[in-house]
């Protein structure tokens, strides 16, 4: 009479029981000139993906636009030296006949109106100097008095009045149950 | 010729040792497979891998075990990545599904090997109903005792050698069994099977 750790073990053995099909060994055989395929390895191309995230979301569009040939821009350049008023800040309102210098960010592809003079050989991508005779005052910076703040001191609050707990003694059958 | 002349000279190139190394260990490969993944078809491609890896990566087979100890690591590991695959393949398609328990039909009820002195045909079929009960029960153990319980039960490894394959000591392995075994009879007490030690 067989055992239940026989029985168990005999179910066991049928589970695994079995050979590989006739020619297994001549169709791995037949096999080992395959060519090796590499799937793409995941751990690979995680970095890969998350290197190019943070391009898209870091590095700001201008950067992108900058680094793209074909869209070039007038940066400031040994070319093109920045004229020192440009920085400065109007104090006046500005009216309707003044004209700004010219921004070193701004691009060089706009279109020339009849105010600005190109050079003879000048091209809508080359540098453009602009000319205009307005004099722009400098701001005059006044100092500000903040006189000192004084606070006056709160009041004391009214004592809390609490009525004292009174607590019913439990009924012995009922704390038992 | 030892293992390790044949791998020397399959390592020159000699694909005739390499056959002759398939010949002598395709039935532990296989089986390992089979006790993997449950099903003859997918155990035969996952042995054919297995054979196929272990020929590109003889150079970096050292002689610290067995060939094949080594050979069989690397089965059990084609076995166990081809197991993840079908039981991802089973999660999309029928979530719930359960590899192991799918192959009912497969599993030989044994009645053809009883033996010749059976005392009735009832109990034949209460015999091959026993077994079924308990290759049901098999299928549906937690993969580690499963797997260690039918490696163990093949016939075809060492305690050592299946502590190989699943990367663990052989005490954990023996271990293991036992509980499985212990499992298996608590279930089949379960299912009204009373006379259950």
């Amino acid at each position: 009479m067989p055992t239940w750790d026989d029985r168990i073990d005999e179910a066991a053995r049928r589970l695994t029981k079995g050979q590989p099909r006739a020619g297994f060994r001549m169709r791995v055989v037949a096999r080992l000139d395959e060519p090796v395929r590499r799937p793409p390895r995941a751990w690979l191309l995680a970095p890969a993906a998350v290197a190019i995230v943070v391009l898209v979301l870091v590095v700001p569009r201008e950067q992108i636009d900058e680094a793209l040939p074909g869209t070039q821009r007038s940066s400031p350049s040994a070319d093109v030296p920045l004229k020192p008023e440009a920085m400065t800040v109007r104090s006046e309102p500005l009216d309707s006949n003044l004209r700004l210098k010219p921004d070193a960010t701004r691009a060089a592809t706009r279109t020339p109106d009849s105010n600005v003079r190109l050079g003879p050989n000048a091209t809508t991508s080359a540098p453009v100097e602009f000319e205009t005779d307005l004099e722009v005052a400098p701001i005059e910076l006044v100092p500000v008095t903040v006189a000192a703040t004084v606070v006056d001191a709160l009041e004391e609050p009214p004592p809390l009045a609490i009525d004292p707990l009174t607590i019913a003694a439990l009924d012995t059958l009922e704390s038992t149950q | 010729v030892t293992d390790a002349e044949l791998v020397a000279l399959a390592r020159q190139g000699d694909r005739q040792a390499f056959g002759e190394l398939v010949t002598r260990h395709q039935s532990a490969v296989y089986r390992a497979a089979l006790a993997a993944v449950g099903s003859p078809a997918e155990a035969e491609d996952a042995a054919q891998d297995a054979f196929i890896s272990a020929y590109r990566r003889l150079g970096s087979f050292r002689g610290d075990a067995s060939f094949k100890t080594w050979l069989l690591t690397i089965a059990w590991n084609h076995a166990m990545n081809r197991r993840r695959g079908i039981q991802r393949w089973l999660n999309r398609s029928a979530p719930g599904g359960r590899w192991w328990g799918t192959r009912d039909g497969e599993i030989p009820d044994g009645t053809a090997d009883l033996p010749s002195d059976a005392p009735s045909p009832e109990q034949a079929a209460a015999d091959a109903e026993l077994r079924r009960d308990i290759s049901h029960e098999i299928r549906a153990l937690s993969p580690k005792l499963r797997d260690a319980l039918l490696l163990a039960q093949s016939g075809e490894y060492t305690y050592e050698e299946i502590a190989a394959m699943l990367g663990t000591a052989d005490g954990t392995i023996k271990w293991r069994v036992s509980e499985a075994r212990r499992v298996l009879k608590r279930r089949l007490r379960e299912r009204g099977y009373a006379d259950v030690g």
